[in-house]
C-alpha cells in the first residue's frame, strides 16, 4: 500500500476512521495512527503529528518525547508511562493538542471527545467485508462467514439453530418460513442473509416464552386449531404482525394477512375461524 | 357419548399443541446446525432412458462437495429410468447450493428411449412400451362376476352406458417435504426422520444397507461377509412430521442419506427440494376413467351393473384399477355386477398412496357416473343413491361378511340436511343468483376401503407412583392420532386426561412397534392395543386398590381420576392415594385386536369375522361465474361415519380440513407433464397449489360426525383420514347441476368452465 500524507487540510473525519484512528478495535481488525495523540511536556508544546506520515496498513503511534514508534496505541501509552508518568510534575504538564488548532487538553480521552464534536463529520459507515449485523429476537448477532447466496431462513436454522423458522419450499411459495423484519413479514426464504445488515429479526422463537403465549398463539391455542403443526410458526407470525397493527381484525383482514400461506394439513380454513374467534364445532 | 368420561370430549386438547405454537416441536431435521452436510439429487431429463454412466470427477473437484453417491453404488437408484425428473444420484455438500454445483457437475451418459405420458396413448395397439412392465403397457384383472349381470340387465327398465375421467393427476406436496438427518456412529446408524411408520422404515432400510462390520470381526483370508443391516442398529426417531398423507411410509432418501453418510463420515440431512419432493421417488394420486353401463328400474333400482375401470399405472407400475372400483363395488346393494380393471403403464412420476389408495380417484370418476345415470332416468341423484344404499343388516357380497357399522346412508343425509338440499337442489342449470351466476348443488359419498384395523401392533404404558399414566407411542405424529391413544387409556383408566402424557414416541429403540400411520388404521388399531395395555395396568392396580378397599378388583371402577366400590361409591380412592402403594412401576402392555366383532350384531356372534369401513358423504352448494368461469363454494358439508369420535379436536380438525382438501383436488391440484419432453412443468407450490385463504369461505364448512358405534373398534371407533378427502366428485356434479354441462376430469378450473360453456 502507497503511503498517504495526512495533511492539516484534511480536517474532516469519518466516524469510522476516527474509531480506526483511535486504535479501536472494529470488526476484528485493529488500525492506528499517531495523528490524534500529541503531547508536549514542559519544553516541547507544539504537536508531533500533523507531518505525521501514517499509513493504512501498518500505522505507527509516536512519541511526542523521544520519536519512538510503536505499533499501537496501548504500546505508546505504556512507554509514555514507563519513561516520562512517573513524575506527578510531568503527568501534571502533560497535555494533549488538537494538532488542528493547537488547543491543549489534559486527557487522551478529552482530546478524542474534542476531535469527535468539532471535526467528525457523520458519515455512513463503510461496509467492513464479510461482517453482516442483525439483531435476532433482541440479541445483536454478528456473522463474518455467511455465503453471498445463504438465506435468512438457512442462516436462523443453520447458524443459529433457531429451528421454529421452518423450511417448506425455500422458493417463496409457501409461507411456512416466515419471520419479521423490521415490522414487516417476510418470507425468510427469499431474504438473503447478507442483505439483512443491521435488520431487526423476531422469529417464533421470541413470541412465548412457553409459559404466556402472544394474541395470535393463544386464539389458536383456545381452539386447539393446529394439525400437523409445520405451518404453525409462518401462521403466527403473519397473524401477531396483523394483530399488531389491527385490533379485533375482521375475518377478511385475517385471510389477507395469511393468504401467503399453505397447509398441506388443509387447515387454513380452522386458523381462520380460531383467529376470527368464530364458533367451530363437530355437529354430531 | 354421555356415557364417556373422556372419549370424544372437546376439552380434550393435543398435547403437543403448545410447542406446535411457540415452534418448539422438533421435525426431523431440526438439529445439528452447523455439524451436518446438505444433500442434492440429479433428477433425470428424460422420461425414459438407461443410465450407461455417471462421471463423478468434475463434482468430486468442487470445494465442499465432500460425498456422491449413484446408480452404482446406492440401492435407490437405478439405471432404467422410468419417468422425468427420476433421481439417479445425490451429493452431498457444505451447504445446499454446493451440493447443488455439484449435482450440476456430473456427466451423465444416457441411452434415450421414447417416453409415453397419456395413458390412452400407452393403451394403443402397436405403442412404444414404456419399458415398466416387460413386454406390455396394459394389465387387467377382474373381479369374479357377482349374480348375473346379463339376467339383471333383462330385468331393467334401462340400460344406461355412461364415461366418466380422467381424474387428476398430481403429488400431495405436503409441507414439509420428505426429509431426514442420518448418522453412522460406529456399526450403528441413527436417523431422524420425518414419517408414517417408523419401524416399516428401519424394516425397509435392512434391506437396502448393508451391515457395516469391524474389520476385527471378518474371517481372515476369507471373503468379506456382507449381510443385511440389522434392525437393532438402525435407531430411527421420528417426532413431528408435517403431513404425511401417504408419501411418507417409505425410505428411499432416508437410504439416500445413509449411504452419503457412510460416505463422507458426516452427519448428513436430505431435506427434499420441490422438484425432488414432487417427482424424484414421490408417489402420487393417478388418475383413473370408468366406462359404466347400469340397468335400472323406473324407480331407480339398480339391477345390475357392469364396471370398467382404466387407471395410470404411471412409471413404477402400480396397478390401482380395481381398487379404484372399491367405491362403487361396496357402497349399493346390486345383485348382479362385474367388475374389470386395466392398468396402463406410461412414463409418469410414481404412483402411490395419498390419504388412500384409490378412494379419492374412484369416487370422483364413479359419483361422476352415477351423477349421469341419474340425469338420463330424470332423478334426484341424493334419491337415487338412497335407493340403493347398503344396509346395516347386509353384509358385503365379495367376502360374506358383516359390517361391523354401517353409517353412509346417514352420511348422505346429514351432509345433504347441511346444504339444505332438498329445498336447494333444482334441474340442471334452472337456478341462477340475483348477481348472474349459476347455481348448482351435488353429492356423493361412498364406503371406503379405509378405516379398518390394520396390521398388529403392539403398546407399552407405564403408571407413575405419583398416580399418572405415561405412554410412549410407537408412532409417528403428523395428524395427531397420538393423541386418541392419550384419550383411550385415560378413558379405560379411569383417569383424567391431563393426568396421562405422551413421553417419547415415534422412537424405534424405546417405543413398541405402532403400526402404521396411514390407511386411516391408527385410532383403531394402535388405539385397541393401548385399550389392552390400560386393561393391564389397570387389573394390576385394581389389585393394590381392592386389597385396601376390602373389596374384589372386579368390584371397583374408575373415572375421573377415582376408584371406587361399583356398590358403594362412598368407598373410593384416587388414583394418586393407590399409586402411592406400588411397589413398582406398573406396566401395562397390549397387542392390537384383530378384526373381529367384539359384541353381538344381528346374527353374527363376538369373535366372527368382519368389515370395518370407514363412510362418508359430501354435499356442496356452489355459484358458478359463466363469464369468468370461477366457482365459488357457498356451503360444503363433510360427513364422515367415524364409528365414534375419540380425538374431538383431531377428528373436527381434519373433517374441517378435509374440505379444504377436497377444495384443493376438486379445483386445483395437478402435476402437468409435457408430453414432448415428459417432464414435469410445475414441480412447486405456485402452479401446483393448495388452496389459499382468500378461496375459502370457513363459514360455509360443516363437519360433521356419524357415530354409527362400531362393533369392531375401541369404544366404538374406526378410521377417519381417507374418508374425510374422499367426496370429490360432489364438485363435478353440482357443476353439472348449476350449468347442465358435464365437465369429466378434475380439476374444474375456470378455463375448463369456459371451454365446457362454450366461451373459450
Amino acid at each position: 500500500m502507497p503511503e498517504k500524507e495526512m495533511t492539516e487540510e484534511k480536517r474532516q473525519l469519518s466516524r469510522r476512521q476516527f474509531i480506526r484512528n483511535a486504535g479501536i478495535v472494529v470488526g476484528g481488525t485493529a488500525v492506528g495512527s499517531s495523528i490524534l495523540l500529541s503531547a508536549c511536556g514542559e519544553d516541547v508544546t507544539t504537536t508531533v503529528t500533523k507531518t505525521e506520515t501514517v499509513t493504512t496498513d501498518v500505522a505507527k503511534y509516536v512519541s511526542p518525547f523521544d520519536g519512538q514508534e510503536f505499533d499501537t496505541l496501548a504500546a505508546l501509552e505504556a512507554h509514555i508511562t514507563d519513561k516520562y508518568l512517573e513524575d506527578p510534575d510531568v503527568i501534571e504538564k502533560l497535555k494533549y493538542v488538537d494538532p488542528f488548532t493547537g488547543e491543549e487538553f489534559d486527557s487522551l480521552a478529552a482530546l478524542k471527545t474534542h476531535i469527535e464534536e468539532n471535526y467528525i463529520e457523520v458519515a455512513p459507515a463503510e461496509p467492513i467485508e464479510g461482517l453482516v449485523e442483525m439483531t435476532v429476537n433482541g440479541k445483536k448477532r454478528s456473522f463474518v462467514d455467511l455465503k453471498p447466496y445463504s438465506s435468512l431462513m438457512f442462516v436462523l436454522r443453520e447458524k443459529l439453530g433457531l429451528f421454529g423458522t421452518k423450511d417448506g419450499c425455500s422458493m417463496g411459495e409457501c409461507g411456512t418460513c416466515t419471520v419479521i423484519m423490521n415490522g414487516k413479514t417476510v418470507y425468510s426464504c427469499l431474504a438473503l442473509a447478507v442483505e439483512c445488515d443491521g435488520a431487526e429479526i423476531e422469529t417464533i422463537e421470541a413470541q412465548s416464552d412457553g409459559v404466556t403465549l402472544n394474541a395470535a398463539q393463544q386464539k389458536l391455542y383456545e381452539q386447539s386449531a393446529v394439525q400437523c403443526g409445520y405451518c404453525v410458526p409462518g401462521i403466527v407470525m403473519s397473524a401477531t404482525s396483523l394483530m399488531r397493527n389491527v385490533n379485533n381484525p375482521t375475518l377478511n383482514q385475517i385471510k389477507e394477512a395469511i393468504s401467503g400461506h399453505q397447509c398441506t394439513c388443509g387447515n387454513l380454513n380452522v386458523y381462520l375461524q380460531a383467529l376470527a374467534g368464530l364458533d367451530m364445532e363437530v355437529r354430531r | 357419548m354421555s356415557d364417556f368420561n373422556v372419549v370424544g370430549k372437546s376439552g380434550n386438547f393435543d398435547k403437543t399443541l403448545v410447542d406446535k405454537l411457540i415452534g418448539r416441536l422438533d421435525y426431523a431435521d431440526d438439529r445439528m446446525p452447523g455439524k451436518k452436510l446438505f444433500t442434492r439429487a440429479l433428477l433425470t431429463p428424460y422420461a425414459h432412458a438407461e443410465v450407461v454412466r455417471v462421471d463423478k470427477s468434475a463434482a468430486e473437484a468442487i470445494p465442499g462437495v465432500k460425498a456422491i453417491t449413484s446408480v452404482e453404488c446406492c440401492p435407490v437408484f437405478t439405471r432404467n429410468v422410468r419417468y422425468g425428473q427420476q433421481d439417479i444420484a445425490a451429493v452431498a455438500a457444505v451447504d445446499p447450493e454446493t451440493a447443488a454445483r455439484g449435482v450440476a457437475a456430473l456427466e451423465v451418459e444416457y441411452d434415450v428411449k421414447p417416453h409415453i405420458i397419456d395413458p390412452d396413448e400407452a393403451a394403443e395397439p402397436g405403442a412404444d412400451h414404456t419399458g415398466v412392465w416387460e413386454d406390455t403397457n396394459v394389465r387387467t384383472a377382474e373381479i369374479p362376476m357377482r349374480g348375473d349381470v346379463e339376467a339383471g340387465m333383462d330385468e331393467a327398465d334401462q340400460i344406461i352406458e355412461v364415461t366418466a375421467g380422467w381424474s387428476n393427476y398430481w403429488q400431495h406436496r405436503e409441507l414439509e417435504p420428505r426429509s431426514c438427518v442420518a448418522q453412522w456412529v460406529g456399526d450403528h446408524l441413527y436417523i431422524w426422520t420425518t414419517s408414517q411408520n417408523p419401524f416399516g422404515q428401519r424394516a425397509g432400510l435392512t434391506g437396502r444397507l448393508v451391515e457395516r462390520l469391524p474389520d476385527y470381526t471378518q474371517p481372515e483370508g476369507e471373503a468379506p461377509v456382507q449381510r443385511a443391516m440389522p434392525m437393532h442398529k438402525i435407531h430411527l426417531v421420528s417426532h413431528g412430521s408435517g403431513s404425511g398423507h401417504g408419501n411418507k411410509h417409505f425410505n428411499e432418501w432416508l437410504s439416500i442419506a445413509s449411504t452419503l453418510s457412510d460416505f463422507s463420515g458426516m452427519p448428513v440431512t436430505y431435506h427434499l427440494n420441490r422438484e425432488e419432493q414432487h417427482c424424484g421417488e414421490s408417489t402420487h394420486q393417478n388418475g383413473g376413467k370408468i366406462t359404466l353401463k347400469v340397468g335400472v328400474k323406473d324407480d331407480g333400482t339398480i339391477t345390475a351393473l357392469d364396471s370398467t375401470i382404466t387407471a395410470d399405472g404411471c412409471g413404477n407400475g402400480a396397478t390401482t384399477a380395481l381398487g379404484m372400483q372399491f367405491p362403487l363395488q361396496w357402497t349399493f346393494k346390486v345383485p348382479n355386477a362385474h367388475f374389470k380393471g386395466i392398468d396402463v403403464a406410461t412414463n409418469k412420476p410414481k404412483r402411490g398412496p395419498w390419504r388412500c389408495v384409490a378412494d379419492p380417484p374412484g369416487d370422483a370418476i364413479m359419483s361422476l357416473a352415477l351423477d349421469k345415470v341419474a340425469a338420463e332416468i330424470g332423478m334426484n341423484p341424493l334419491d337415487f343413491r338412497l335407493k340403493n344404499l347398503m344396509e346395516p343388516d347386509m353384509v358385503q357380497y365379495e367376502t360374506g361378511l358383516p359390517f361391523a357399522s354401517m353409517g353412509v346412508r346417514e352420511c348422505f343425509e346429514k351432509a345433504a340436511e347441511a346444504v339444505n338440499w332438498n329445498q336447494n337442489w333444482h334441474a340442471p342449470g334452472e337456478r341462477t343468483l340475483d348477481d348472474g351466476r349459476k347455481h348448482g348443488m351435488g353429492i356423493s359419498g361412498h364406503i371406503d376401503s379405509h378405516g379398518q384395523m390394520s396390521a398388529p401392533c403392539g403398546a407399552i404404558l407405564h403408571l407413575t407412583k405419583d398416580g399418572h399414566c405415561l405412554i410412549n407411542p410407537g408412532q409417528s405424529h403428523c395428524a395427531g392420532s397420538i393423541n386418541a391413544f392419550a384419550v383411550i387409556v385415560a378413558e379405560t383408566l379411569g383417569m383424567k386426561y391431563d393426568d396421562v402424557s405422551i413421553g417419547e414416541w415415534g422412537n424405534t429403540d424405546v417405543t413398541s412397534e405402532g403400526g402404521s400411520e396411514g390407511g386411516s388404521t391408527q385410532t383403531i388399531t394402535l388405539g385397541s392395543a393401548y385399550y389392552e395395555a390400560a386393561m393391564d395396568a389397570r387389573n394390576e392396580a385394581f389389585e393394590i386398590a381392592a386389597e385396601w378397599m376390602g373389596v374384589e378388583p372386579d368390584e371397583l371402577d374408575a373415572e375421573d381420576g377415582v376408584i371406587f366400590e361399583k356398590n358403594n361409591r362412598d368407598n373410593s380412592r384416587t388414583w394418586q392415594e393407590v399409586a402411592g402403594r406400588f411397589r413398582w412401576p406398573i406396566i401395562g402392555k397390549g397387542h392390537s385386536w384383530e378384526k373381529r366383532l367384539r359384541r353381538p350384531l344381528n346374527n353374527w356372534d363376538v369373535g366372527d369375522e368382519c368389515e370395518v369401513r370407514g363412510q362418508l358423504a359430501a354435499a356442496i352448494e356452489i355459484a358458478v361465474d359463466t363469464e369468468t368461469g370461477h366457482i365459488e363454494i357457498l356451503k360444503f358439508a363433510n360427513a364422515i361415519d367415524n364409528g365414534m369420535t375419540i380425538n374431538y379436536h383431531g377428528f373436527m380438525n381434519s373433517t374441517y380440513g378435509g374440505c379444504e382438501i377436497m377444495h384443493g383436488q376438486m379445483m386445483n391440484y395437478e402435476q402437468v407433464i409435457d408430453h414432448g419432453s415428459g417432464l414435469t412443468l410445475n414441480p412447486n407450490m405456485w402452479q401446483n397449489s393448495h388452496v389459499t385463504s382468500m378461496d375459502i369461505n370457513p363459514e360455509g364448512y360443516t363437519a360433521i360426525a356419524v357415530e354409527s358405534d362400531d362393533h369392531c373398534g375401541t369404544y366404538g371407533c374406526k378410521g377417519v383420514g381417507e374418508p374425510q378427502v374422499s367426496s370429490i366428485a360432489c364438485l363435478s356434479n353440482a357443476f353439472y347441476n348449476a350449468t347442465g354441462v358435464w365437465i369429466d376430469s378434475l380439476p374444474i378450473t375456470p378455463d375448463k368452465v369456459l371451454k365446457a360453456l362454450g366461451k373459450a
